[in-house]
C-alpha cells in the first residue's frame, strides 16, 4: 500500500491502537520483571507484538514492522520455554519498546524520523539465538582515537554513542536538512581551565553548526576539579565528519575525539537501507507551529535589560512620590504621577513575560527518574511504584539544571535506605509493593517539590546515636531538643545513618550537599518522617533566581539586602527597651521573641563595620532558615524593593579574584547606582 | 611575519619572547597596552598575537574586539591567570582563537602558537 495515500481514519485508528498496545506491553514487562507475570502475561505480550507487526506492515512502516517482528520471535522462544526470561532480556525488551514508542510519537505528530534500529534488532536476535550471550556495553570509549584518517568513519560507526532521551527530544525540533552528530571529547587530564576549553570548543563549533546540547550542561561554571571528562556535545550541521573533526582538532590539549552521526540529513543522496524517512502528509500539521527557537543568550540579555529597567522604574516612582509631596498642585507633576502607575504595570508585565520565557516544565528533570528507580529497585530486590505528579509545573531554567543532583540524591536515598526489602515489608505486614511519589506544584511565588516514600521512616534513636558517635552534639543537648529538631541533623556535614555504604547511595556525599545546593538556589529543604510510615522531603524553590523582593538595610556606609522570603518579622526596639529585650548569656546574645529566646546576630559586627554610636533605637529582623530562627540586629531600615541579583560566582571562592567572602550571596545595583550586598542567610547562620 | 607580544609586565614579555625565540619563532614586536596593540597590529601585521587579559588603558577583551574588527582572521592567544575564566570566555566570544594560563608553560605556549602559525 502506498503510505502517502493512507486514509486518515485508518491512520489515526492505527496510531491509537498501537499506542494502547505499546503501553500494555510496557506494563506487562514491569509485571514480568517483578515476578508477578505468568504464562498468560507472556502470551499477552506476544499477541500484542504480533498485532503491531501486522498493522505496521499494512501501513508500510517498515522499521516498526521489523522491530516488532524480532521481538515477537524472541517472545515465541520464551513462550515455548526454550529461553528463560532474565534481566538482560527484559532490559533489551525495554529498549525495543522505547524505539517503538519513539517511532510512534513521530508518526502521531506527523513528523519525519530517522532511526537506526539494526543494532538493536541484532541484539534481540542474538538473545533469541543464544540467551546466554552477554550484551555489549553501551559506551565503549576505549576504542581507537582518530589518528588514522582513513579508518575514521569506520571506527566511529562502531562506537555506540547514543542520544539520551532528553537530547532526543531536543533533536525532534531540528530541521531535517541537518545532520545531527553526537561528539564525545576527552581532554588531557592536566588541562587547566577545562570549562574555558569546553567553551572554546563550543564557540568554534558554533561557526559550523547549531549546538543543541552539551553534557555537562552549564559547563561554563564548573571548576577543573569537578569537570566531568569526557565532554559531550550534540550538534546539528550540514557539515561532514571531517569538517567537524578538523574544527575540534584545531584546539590543543585534546586527547580524543569521537563523533557519531545520530541523524542523517534528508538532503544527502541515497538513503541507506537501515534508515527510513517517512514524509509527513499535508493534513498532519506540526503541532508547534506557533513556537520558535531562540538563543538562550538573547533571552538572558533581555532579562538583564528588564532588570535594569526595573531598577530605574523603582527610582522613578520614588522621585514621583517626592515630587507629589513637594509640588502637589503643579500640573506637570500631576501628569507625571498619572503616568507612573502605567510604567509600573508595564514593568511588572514585562518582567513576568521575560521570566516566563525562561521557564521550562520540570518534566525534563522528572522524566529521568522512573528508569533510575526501576533499575535501582531491580538491583536491591525491592518492589516500588514510582508516581510522578505535576511534572508540567514550570520553573526557571537556571534552576532546572541545578535540580538534577539533589533530586537524584534524595530519590536514591529513598529507594536505598527508605524502602525496605520485600521480605522486611512482609514481616511488618506492609504491602510488599512500596511507593515513592515525586510531585511538584506552585505555591504563591514558590515551586514546591516533594519526594515521599512509604518506607521505614527515619529512626530518631539511630540519629541520636549517630550524633553522639560523630560528636555533633552532647547527650544532654539532645534531650532538650524536639524530634523535629533532631531530625534536622541529617543535613549536617559528615552525617550518614546508613549502616553500610552501598553502591547505590552513600558514597560519602550526604544530605548536607543537597541542602547546600538547594540553598544556593535560594530554596529550602525540609524533612518530615514518621517511623514505619515513611519519609517526606519538601523542597521549596523560588520561581526565579534573577529578581527578588528584598528589605534594604544600612550599616555604616554599606547597604545590605535581605531576601523577603526569609524574613518572618521586623520589630522596632526603642532605646529603653534594648536592655529588657536583648539579654546576654555567656558569649551569646539572645532576643525574646514570642516567648522564645533566639540567637542574636549583629549585621554590623558580622561584617566588621564600625557601629554608629547614637543607638537611639534598633531594628530586629527575625529570619528563618528551615526550622531555625535568628534575630538580626540592624541600625537603619531603608525599605522594601525589588532587586536584580548579579551573581558574583565568578569572583568568589578559592583562587578567585575576591577570595572567600562569607555571608554575601551576590550584589545588586540600586537605582541611584549604589551597591547593595545580598545577605546569604544560610551561610551566616552556619556561622 | 611573526608574533606580537602584548603584556604590561616586562618580565612576562621577556619570558614569552625567550621561549618563542628558543623555538625559532620570530617575534615581530612587543607592546604594553591594548590600545597600542591595535596600532602595532595594523603596522606589523603579525601572524599571531599573545594578549594579556588585564592591562591598563585598553584591556585585553576590548583590544581583541578592535583587532578582530580590523582583521576578522586575526589569530589571538589570550594569556590569563587562574580565576579569570569568565574573562577568557568573553575574549573567546569576541574572537580570540585560544588561551594559555599563567604561569606559562613553554611546551603549551609553543603548541598553541604552532597550531595557529
Amino acid at each position: 500500500m502506498d503510505k502517502f495515500n493512507i486514509d486518515e481514519v485508518y491512520y489515526s485508528m492505527f496510531l491509537e491502537e498501537t499506542q494502547e498496545q505499546i503501553e500494555k506491553i510496557e506494563q506487562d514487562l514491569l509485571l514480568l520483571e517483578n515476578g508477578q507475570g505468568d504464562k498468560e502475561t507472556i502470551n499477552d505480550i506476544f499477541r500484542m507484538a504480533h498485532s503491531i507487526k501486522g498493522a505496521s506492515a499494512t501501513m508500510g512502516f517498515e522499521d516498526m514492522e521489523r522491530l516488532s517482528h524480532s521481538l515477537e520471535n524472541l517472545l515465541s522462544k520464551i513462550r515455548d520455554m526454550k529461553i528463560n526470561i532474565n534481566v538482560d532480556i527484559i532490559n533489551t525488551f525495554f529498549k525495543g519498546i522505547d524505539k517503538l514508542k519513539y517511532i510512534h510519537s513521530c508518526l502521531s505528530k506527523g513528523e519525519d524520523y530517522v532511526l537506526d534500529i539494526n543494532e538493536l534488532i541484532e541484539e534481540i536476535n542474538s538473545l533469541t539465538e543464544n540467551s546466554t550471550k552477554t550484551i555489549k556495553n553501551e559506551i565503549e570509549l576505549n576504542g581507537n582515537g582518530m589518528e588514522d584518517e582513513e579508518n575514521n568513519c569506520k571506527d566511529i560507526e562502531n562506537l555506540d554513542i547514543e542520544l539520551s532521551d532528553y537530547e532526543n527530544e531536543l533533536c525532534e525540533d531540528i530541521d531535517l536538512r541537518f545532520n545531527i552528530y553526537k561528539i564525545v571529547i576527552i581532554m588531557n587530564e592536566d588541562t587547566v581551565m577545562k570549562s574555558v576549553k569546553a567553551f572554546l570548543i563550543v564557540n568554534n563549533l558554533l561557526g559550523i553548526g547549531d549546538v543543541i546540547s552539551t553534557d555537562p550542561l552549564n559547563f561554563e561554571k564548573i571548576c577543573d576539579e569537578d569537570f566531568k571528562n569526557p565532554f559531550k556535545i550534540v550538534i546539528a550541521t550540514e557539515k561532514s565528519y571531517e569538517e567537524i573533526y578538523k574544527n575540534i582538532n584545531s584546539i590543543s590539549e585534546i586527547k580524543r575525539i569521537f563523533i557519531k552521526k545520530v541523524r542523517k540529513s534528508k538532503k544527502q543522496g541515497s538513503t541507506p537501507k537501515n534508515v527510513k524517512i517517512i514524509s509527513s502528509k499535508d493534513n498532519f500539521k506540526r503541532k508547534d507551529i506557533s513556537t520558535i527557537r531562540i538563543d538562550v543568550n538573547k533571552i538572558d540579555k533581555l532579562l538583564n535589560l528588564v532588570g535594569e529597567f526595573i531598577i530605574h522604574k523603582e527610582n522613578l516612582i520614588q522621585i514621583g512620590d517626592e515630587l507629589k509631596r513637594k509640588y502637589k498642585t503643579d500640573p506637570l507633576v500631576k501628569k507625571l504621577v498619572s503616568i507612573l502607575p502605567n510604567i509600573n504595570y508595564i514593568g511588572t508585565e514585562l518582567q513576568e513575560t521575560v521570566m516566563s520565557a525562561r521557564m521550562l516544565p520540570l518534566d525534563s528533570v522528572f522524566n529521568r527518574f522512573p528508569r533510575m528507580v526501576r533499575n535501582l529497585a531491580q538491583k536491591s530486590n525491592k518492589d516500588i511504584d514510582f508516581i510522578i505528579e505535576g511534572k508540567e509545573t514550570e520553573i526557571d531554567r537556571g534552576i532546572i539544571e541545578e535540580l538534577v543532583d539533589p533530586l537524584t540524591h534524595i530519590i536514591r536515598n529513598a529507594v536505598d535506605h527508605g524502602i525496605e526489602t520485600k521480605e522486611e515489608r512482609r514481616r511488618k505486614n506492609k504491602e510488599e509493593r512500596a511507593r515513592i511519589i515525586l510531585s511538584a506544584r506552585h505555591e504563591e511565588n514558590n515551586v514546591v517539590i516533594e519526594i515521599e516514600d512509604n518506607g521505614k521512616g527515619i529512626s530518631i534513636e539511630d540519629i541520636k546515636k549517630k550524633i553522639i558517635e560523630k560528636n555533633l552534639a552532647e547527650e544532654e543537648e539532645l534531650q532538650a531538643l524536639s524530634e523535629k529538631e533532631i531530625i534536622q541533623y541529617i543535613f549536617e556535614p559528615g552525617f550518614s545513618t546508613a549502616k553500610e555504604i552501598t553502591d547505590i547511595s552513600g558514597r560519602g556525599v550526604g544530605l548536607d550537599v543537597v541542602k547546600e545546593n538547594i540553598g544556593k538556589l535560594s530554596g529550602i529543604v525540609e524533612v518530615k518522617s514518621q517511623k514505619e510510615k515513611g519519609t517526606k522531603f519538601i523542597i521549596k524553590l523560588p520561581l526565579t533566581l534573577a529578581i527578588i523582593q528584598a528589605l534594604l538595610i544600612k550599616e555604616g556606609n554599606y547597604i545590605f539586602a535581605i531576601p523577603i522570603s526569609s524574613i518572618i518579622e521586623t520589630i522596632r526596639v526603642k532605646e529603653n527597651e534594648i536592655k529588657e529585650k536583648i539579654h546576654r548569656i555567656g558569649d551569646l546574645e539572645v532576643f525574646d521573641w514570642r516567648n522564645q529566646a533566639i540567637t542574636v546576630i549583629s549585621i554590623a559586627k558580622y561584617f566588621e563595620i564600625e557601629e554608629e554610636m547614637e543607638n537611639k533605637k534598633l531594628f530586629v529582623i527575625v529570619v528563618g532558615h528551615s526550622e531555625k530562627r535568628f534575630a538580626f540586629i540592624v541600625n537603619r531600615l531603608l525599605g522594601e524593593q525589588e532587586i536584580v541579583i548579579k551573581s558574583m560566582g565568578a569572583f568568589i571562592g578559592k583562587d578567585k579574584l575576591l577570595g572567600n567572602i562569607k555571608g554575601i550571596s551576590g550584589v545588586s545595583i540600586l537605582g541611584d547606582g549604589t551597591f547593595a550586598h545580598i545577605v546569604d542567610i544560610a551561610s551566616i547562620i552556619r556561622g | 611575519m611573526g608574533v606580537l607580544i602584548v603584556d604590561d609586565a616586562a618580565f612576562m614579555r621577556m619570558t614569552i619572547r625567550k621561549m618563542l625565540e628558543k623555538n625559532n619563532i620570530k617575534v615581530v614586536g612587543e607592546t604594553t597596552n591594548g590600545k597600542d596593540a591595535i596600532e602595532k597590529y595594523k603596522i606589523l601585521n603579525p601572524k599571531v598575537v599573545t594578549m594579556d587579559i588585564t592591562m591598563p588603558k585598553l584591556d585585553g577583551v576590548d583590544s581583541i574586539k578592535e583587532i578582530i574588527k580590523i582583521d576578522p582572521k586575526a589569530k589571538i592567544i589570550v594569556c590569563s591567570s587562574r580565576g579569570q575564566e569568565s574573562l577568557v570566555m568573553k575574549a573567546i566570544a569576541c574572537g580570540a582563537k585560544s588561551f594559555i594560563v599563567k604561569p606559562i608553560n613553554e611546551k603549551r605556549l609553543i603548541e598553541e602558537v604552532n597550531k595557529l602559525l
